[in-house]
């Protein structure tokens, strides 16, 4: 493992490059039923509903929010695991869409993915080595010589011994497993990874590990990062820059301290003040935010988050506000879809 | 922690599983007890055995596994002397469980007011409108919105929290005298979370039941709990009240974890990791279970194992360094 410090606050490359990753408007709706035995079409899940982000090299963006708000379909429509509805997706600066052959080829190589189940997400009759050599393989890099030192490297990268590479997945810990899809994502040199939920399956003490190995991985090369979470903590600790959604909108978007220090949507608000912290006391009564999440099936008119908002008004229930920068936003990129954004400090 | 009559009051408990290599300890002689109207947070990581412990008292510990040591008293009521018929007496009359997810608990094709009714007649005598007034009553204390048209939604109608909602509403229809919930949240998004939390709040408020929560998360049982057990590889290792867990744990595994977790607000460069993985069972160290992850450990950690000790005012740990810190 490299011994190199880990990064700390923005990178200020990430504010003068090119970007490595455009997403823009993106819409990503999946139907209901309409197949199976009773395929009756019943609906339209509206998971992603124009959606814009940008990634520079060697960033950290986390894409964050509770289940349903669409930051994984994001992250799935990005690695062209979906198709998208409507909107571009750019990669190096050329529509992933439009590649063919030996362009798609190299940009599927830069870009790796790492899933939530270190287990579900490997070949269980594989030796581990064998999985670290697959993407090499199947990318024809070098000579079996060659991809056998490849994934040594790896494999050592990540803090395994390379001398387990003839065992198979079982034979390791949830942890171990995670560092093995790691390496698998790192042997292509990749100049982008998405992290979807990659500690969530994770036994807290094992978390801190992983995380750390991912620092120290971007901190060693310029590697960018979408982490897609659910835990604004990881971010916090994390990220460069941080995208909040809920039902398919980025409703806040800043860099990391911004964000943190003077959140303006009452949803980022309201998810900082729910998470629970170790020694805080016990759970003041009456403070949670009201309300379930809506479903994405029948997504509320207006603002998504006005049926639980405290601010909302009669705009609120019937115009989707605009994502813009709000007052002092405009240097820094701070970004708010809100009628009526906290101001900075301020209580909802 | 107090003086009342307990509620659940467990000693030496022990749960085994025959295994090739010998007899595996999931619970290895733990001792605690809950009042009336209190909580226990009881923390650890997967295979600690904090479940386990919860299975045991309902006599739920699934087979070839059984009890194979200590006491486990429910009021005046020895559980593990108790045959299966009367097991089943005491299961939602005197100690109800909530699990992680609801789906797997609840009935798929049985209303949720139906499910309700059902776990109040089982228990208690009356009519099928006397049933149904009880579960219509339980489902307005557990704040469901709308409760008369959600008394005949199925499950998979509701949201994940409206269906933990109901699962506790089932729990408490013959408001048992201990709740036992085990990781009740951690399939919920944050902000449901913070409603779960403070519901199971408001009922143990309302009906006085003691409550053992089972929770990984740190920041959820310190949310709830009056009294904190954290358990590794079968044991109690560190026991107190909230305060003083929370405020100067005497176990490096205890601090360890709290100083593992990231918290907003408090960045560090690095977060400081526990070495090694979760223990397994079948290749614990000698001595003191956690010894092998310890930065603390010495020969004598590694020979003897750790008596869980009084450390001033209540607080047990059990550990030779207790209070130690890390060099």
């Amino acid at each position: 493992m490299s011994a190199a410090p880990a990064p700390s606050g923005t990178s200020p490359a990430a504010a003068v490059a090119a970007p490595l990753l455009e997403v823009r408007d993106l819409v990503k709706h999946f139907p209901i039923g309409g197949g199976g035995l009773f395929g009756r079409r019943t609906g339209t899940i509206h998971a992603v509903n124009g959606v814009s982000l940008t990634l520079a090299p060697g960033e950290t963006l986390a894409l964050v929010g509770e289940s349903g708000c669409g930051k994984t379909t994001v992250a799935r429509t990005i690695a062209r695991l979906y198709r998208p509805d409507e909107g571009t997706v750019r990669f190096r600066g050329r529509d992933l869409a439009g590649l063919k052959g030996g362009a798609l080829k190299s940009a599927r190589r830069a870009l790796q993915m790492v899933f939530q189940d270190p287990f579900g997400s490997l070949n269980p009759r594989l030796p581990i080595g064998a999985i670290i050599n697959e993407p090499l393989k199947i990318h024809r890099l070098g000579t079996a010589a060659d991809r056998r030192a490849r994934v040594a490297e790896v494999m050592t990268q990540v803090g395994l011994n390379p001398r387990d590479a003839e065992r198979y997945p079982h034979q390791f810990s949830g942890g171990q497993r995670q560092r093995i899809a790691i390496a698998r994502a790192l042997a292509l040199e990749p100049e982008l990874i998405i992290a979807d939920e990659p500690l969530s399956a994770l036994d807290v003490s094992i978390q801190s590990q992983i995380l750390n190995l991912l620092q120290d991985i971007q901190a060693a090369r310029s590697l960018a990062f979408l982490f897609i979470t659910h835990d604004l903590a990881v971010v916090d600790h994390f990220a460069d820059r941080v995208a909040v959604m809920y039902l398919g909108h980025i409703v806040e978007s800043a860099p990391r301290d911004a964000l943190f220090a003077a959140p303006r949507h009452p949803y980022t608000r309201a998810l900082i003040d729910a998470i629970p912290v170790p020694g805080g006391g016990k759970r003041k009564l009456g403070t949670a935010t009201r309300g379930d999440v809506p479903s994405p099936a029948a997504p509320p008119s207006g603002c998504p988050f006005h049926p639980r908002c405290p601010r909302a008004s009669d705009i609120c229930r019937t115009a989707m506000p605009a994502l813009e920068a709000a007052a002092g936003g405009a240097e820094t990129g701070h970004l708010a879809a809100c009628h009526h954004p906290l101001d900075p400090g301020e209580a909802p | 922690m107090g003086d009342g009559k307990p509620v659940l009051d467990v000693r030496d408990l022990a749960v085994t599983f025959p295994s090739e290599d010998g007899p595996l300890h999931a619970v290895a002689g733990i001792s605690y007890r809950i009042e009336a109207g209190r909580t226990l947070g009881v923390v650890g990581e997967s295979g600690c055995g904090k479940s386990m412990t919860a299975l045991a008292i309902l006599g739920l510990v699934p087979p070839p596994g059984r009890i194979s040591g200590g006491t486990v008293r429910v009021g005046d009521l020895e559980v593990t002397a108790l045959a299966e018929d009367q097991l089943a007496a005491i299961r939602g009359e005197r100690v109800s469980m909530v699990f992680q997810e609801p789906m797997t608990a609840l009935n798929p094709v049985m209303t949720v007011g139906e499910q309700i009714a059902e776990a109040w007649t089982l228990h208690r005598e009356g009519s099928a409108a006397e049933a149904r007034a009880a579960a219509l009553h339980m489902i307005e204390r557990v704040r469901i919105p709308d409760p008369r048209r959600r008394f005949d939604d199925y499950p998979h109608h509701m949201s994940g929290g409206m269906r933990q909602r109901a699962m506790i509403a089932m729990a408490l229809a013959c408001e048992p005298d201990l709740l036992i919930a085990d990781e009740p949240t951690t399939a919920l998004d944050v902000t449901i979370q913070a409603q779960i939390i403070e519901l199971m709040m408001e009922m143990q408020a309302e009906l006085g039941m003691a409550i053992q929560f089972i929770s990984h998360n740190l920041g959820v049982v310190s949310e709830i709990a009056d009294d904190v057990a954290v358990m590794y590889a079968g044991r109690i290792v560190e026991m107190g009240t909230a305060a003083q867990i929370f405020a100067a744990p005497r176990h490096p595994y205890t601090s360890a974890l709290m100083e593992t977790i990231p918290r907003l607000g408090a960045r560090v460069g690095r977060l400081p990791a526990i070495p090694g993985a979760v223990p397994d069972l079948r290749a614990l160290p000698l001595g003191c279970p956690f010894s092998d992850r310890c930065p603390l450990a010495d020969t004598g950690c590694r020979a003897a194992l750790p008596p869980l000790a009084d450390q001033g005012g209540g607080h047990l740990a059990a550990c030779f360094k207790a209070g130690e810190s890390a060099p």
